[in-house]
């Protein structure tokens, strides 16, 4: 029962937003359409659950704070590398495997888009037999696998550990 | 280090003028204060309810032009899209259930968020579908942006996955035979009706007119709804959907498997 909750809450919400106005006939269609579009979707997008707790969407919102600082940071030092003097000295690009640790598939999409979304690291690929996504990173400071992980994606692996798993 | 910043300076002067030229500049263009005469009469009959004879109480003009002023150019419009689909269909005679067995599809990144954003195509679908008669969009729009989720999800779970979940040749045939009947019976609506109370009607009539009193309210407890064209963007919207998911679902099948049916239909004869 919950799943269709909160399936219906997120597409009420995509419709309000979308029309952008609150009138009778507004909520009326949007009802209705939403409990259509819960049905549908209902198991396709929640399979577990379970898993949907107070707690959960809480450490999501802990996880925005953290993800908005860790993009202003990316962003300044990013400004600075595309500032400098002299660009092909500030930057050493290549690719590197990070290895995750993540059981669900929403977990995974977060930890990937979270590194794609930040300046500076961009996600190539991703290797699920391996646990591995392959990111190319505009400046690798270290090739140590763990040192990696610290940089890349660790605190993103966490939260999305958290909010997921 | 001068001409850097000479360069920087004349980027950024670059920047506000393009700033400038994007909102001031557009909205100080030329705009005539006097309507021609079509648009006169456009703008006072589309949504006038001094004088409801005349009026097809749709405030969204292009939607009122396409579904009341002109509504059976419009049919024979979606009929050509129709008639098209019908002669795909024929062309895939035979092959139309060649679905491979499994299909891999893309990685989890792409499956999961086509999962959530196809949610949300059809969620803004339907909005456009049922504001069509209060702002731009309508049927053909929306159904088309319904049936992007259907395009999406072909790509990233592959033609397998969707037949298992029962989007397939035959729902989406039967739906779109549905949405074509809802759309002949909303445009017969008000001729059922006055064949039952013997009295005058159109085909395609929305609103009442002089000698063809039987019409469908353009409100409901002061809710606008305009009538058949709500109906019809409605029925539209799904028929189109339907169609468009025919379409990819046609063209999205392999040869190798189709080709594999074919042989075996022809040895087993």
């Amino acid at each position: 029962m919950m799943r269709y909750v909160v399936v219906f809450l997120l597409s009420l919400a995509t419709y309000l937003v979308f029309v952008g106005s609150v009138t009778l006939y507004d909520i009326v269609t949007g009802i209705a359409v939403s409990s259509v579009a819960a049905t549908v979707f209902g198991r396709i997008l929640v399979r577990n659950p379970r898993k949907l707790e107070v707690r959960r969407f809480v450490e999501l919102v802990r996880y925005l704070a953290t993800f908005i600082a860790t993009e202003i940071r990316a962003h300044l030092e990013l400004a600075k590398i595309v500032l400098s003097p002299n660009v092909s000295k500030s930057i050493r690009p290549g690719i590197v495997r990070v290895r995750y640790d993540l059981e669900s598939d929403y977990g995974v999409t977060l930890l990937a888009n979270s590194i794609t979304n930040t300046p500076g690291t961009l996600v190539v690929d991703l290797d699920e037999e391996e646990r591995a996504l392959y990111v190319h990173w505009i400046n690798v400071r270290t090739l140590e696998p763990e040192e990696i992980r610290d940089i890349v994606s660790r605190s993103f692996e966490e939260h999305a550990r958290k909010i997921f798993d | 280090m001068g001409s850097r910043l000479l360069a920087a300076l004349s980027m950024c002067a670059m920047a506000l003028a393009l700033a400038y030229a994007l909102t001031v500049g557009v909205f100080s263009i030329y705009i005539p204060i006097e309507l021609r005469p079509l648009a006169k009469i456009l703008v006072t009959s589309a949504y006038n309810e001094s004088t409801p004879l005349f009026s097809s109480m749709t405030p969204e003009i292009v939607t009122a032009v396409v579904w009341d002023y002109r509504g059976i150019d419009t049919f024979f419009e979606v009929a050509v899209f129709y008639v098209a689909i019908v002669a795909t269909a024929a062309l895939f005679r035979g092959i139309e259930r060649s679905a491979p067995r499994t299909s891999v599809g893309l990685s989890t990144i792409v499956r999961t968020v086509t999962r959530i954003v196809a949610l949300m195509i059809v969620v803004v679908g339907s909005a456009i579908i049922l504001h069509g008669h209060l702002t731009p969009g309508g049927g053909f729009q929306g159904g088309a942006t319904i049936a992007v989720a259907v395009a999406l999800a072909l790509v990233a779970y592959g033609l397998a996955k969707l037949v298992e979940h029962r989007i397939d040749y035959e729902t989406s045939l039967k739906v779109r035979s549905l949405g074509l009947l809802g759309l002949s019976l909303s445009a017969c609506i008000a001729l059922i009706a006055a064949l039952i109370l013997n009295t005058n009607a159109y085909v395609f009539q929305n609103q009442p007119k002089t000698y063809a009193p039987i019409g469908l309210p353009y409100a409901v407890d002061g809710v606008l709804i305009s009538g058949t064209v709500l109906l019809l963007n409605i029925f539209d919207g799904i028929a189109v959907a339907a169609g468009f998911a025919l379409l990819l679902i046609l063209l999205s099948q392999p040869e190798d498997v189709a080709r594999e049916r074919v042989l075996s239909s022809e040895g087993g004869e």
